[in-house]
């Protein structure tokens, strides 16, 4: 696993699930995109969110938990690389699942690394700051 | 209906999906290349041109010599629709566009080149396979998804 990703041209990244942590009350996503060129217009990169609550279905085929679908799911951002790049995103919070994937779409035509970093405070009032992984 | 991915796969019009990149893919789908429709009043008709060039389109038409048997019901076709105001026309059914593109060189409609762009223009109007197949609002990222 690493804390970075390329992304192809036209396709889909999804992260490894990350799975929040059992004290947090509030937690903050940041993310990165580098092109790997000039960019141009068109080219964009959209972040979401695809969170679970677990096994929702208890559906014994499937096993693990289930992720809101991408046509379902919570749409963080879109980067838009010819305005900005590289692109660092504000602090955006993020809804307290028992894990997500971080699905990454890029509409452009070339490579872009992303990165992201998530901020969780826990109850007892400590911090704690951890990279997604892909 | 036929999923994006299944479209892909299947490749039913052998673009060569299968040697493209997901963006080859894309740009491919989005190409604006297959005839589309255009469906014309003769209100919208002579409000684009004028109402002199609109009736000349008529009386061009009344008099125009169907040169095949294939014709005659065309031509009938038209006249039927464009005396309906409420009747339409495709500008862009290629018997169609023949014969407007024939009035216009036989001098029969008159038109001035700005008229004219306006008719060439409602003929032009072309569809992507992503248009056509009803794959609508397609982003790039789509493809890579239905190939994953």
């Amino acid at each position: 696993m690493a804390v970075s990703k390329t992304v192809s041209p036209a396709s889909v990244e999804n992260s490894v699930a990350y799975t929040v942590g059992s004290n947090t009350v509030a937690a903050w996503i940041q993310m990165k995109c580098v092109h790997s060129g000039t960019p141009s217009p068109g080219d964009t990169v959209t972040f979401k969110l695809l969170e679970s609550t677990g096994d929702i279905d208890t559906d014994p085929d499937t096993g693990g938990s289930d992720y809101s679908d991408p046509v379902n799911s919570l749409s963080l951002l879109t980067f838009d690389l010819n305005v900005q790049e590289p692109a660092i995103s504000k602090l955006i919070s993020i809804p307290l699942s028992l894990s997500f994937r971080l699905r990454v779409e890029n509409d452009g035509a070339s490579n872009v690394t992303v990165y992201s970093q998530i901020i969780e405070l826990a109850v007892t009032g400590s911090r704690s700051v951890s990279q997604v992984e892909f | 209906m036929t999923t994006l991915a299944q479209h892909i796969a299947s490749d039913p019009d052998s673009r060569g999906y299968a040697q493209m990149t997901n963006y080859e893919v894309y740009q491919d789908l989005v190409t604006k290349r297959r005839p589309g429709e255009r469906q014309v009043t003769l209100k919208e008709f002579g409000d684009l041109v004028d109402t002199n060039v609109a009736g000349r389109v008529i009386k061009a038409m009344t008099n125009y010599g169907a040169s095949s048997a294939d014709d005659a019901p065309l031509v009938q076709y038209w006249l039927d629709i464009l005396k309906s105001p409420s009747g339409a026309i495709n500008v862009n059914n290629t018997k169609v566009r023949a014969m407007l593109d024939a009035f216009e060189a036989a001098g029969n409609l008159g038109m001035n080149a700005g008229d004219a762009a306006i008719v060439k223009a409602l003929s032009d109007n072309q569809l992507s396979d992503a248009d056509h197949y009803g794959f609508l609002s397609l982003k790039p990222s789509d493809i890579g998804e239905a190939r994953s």
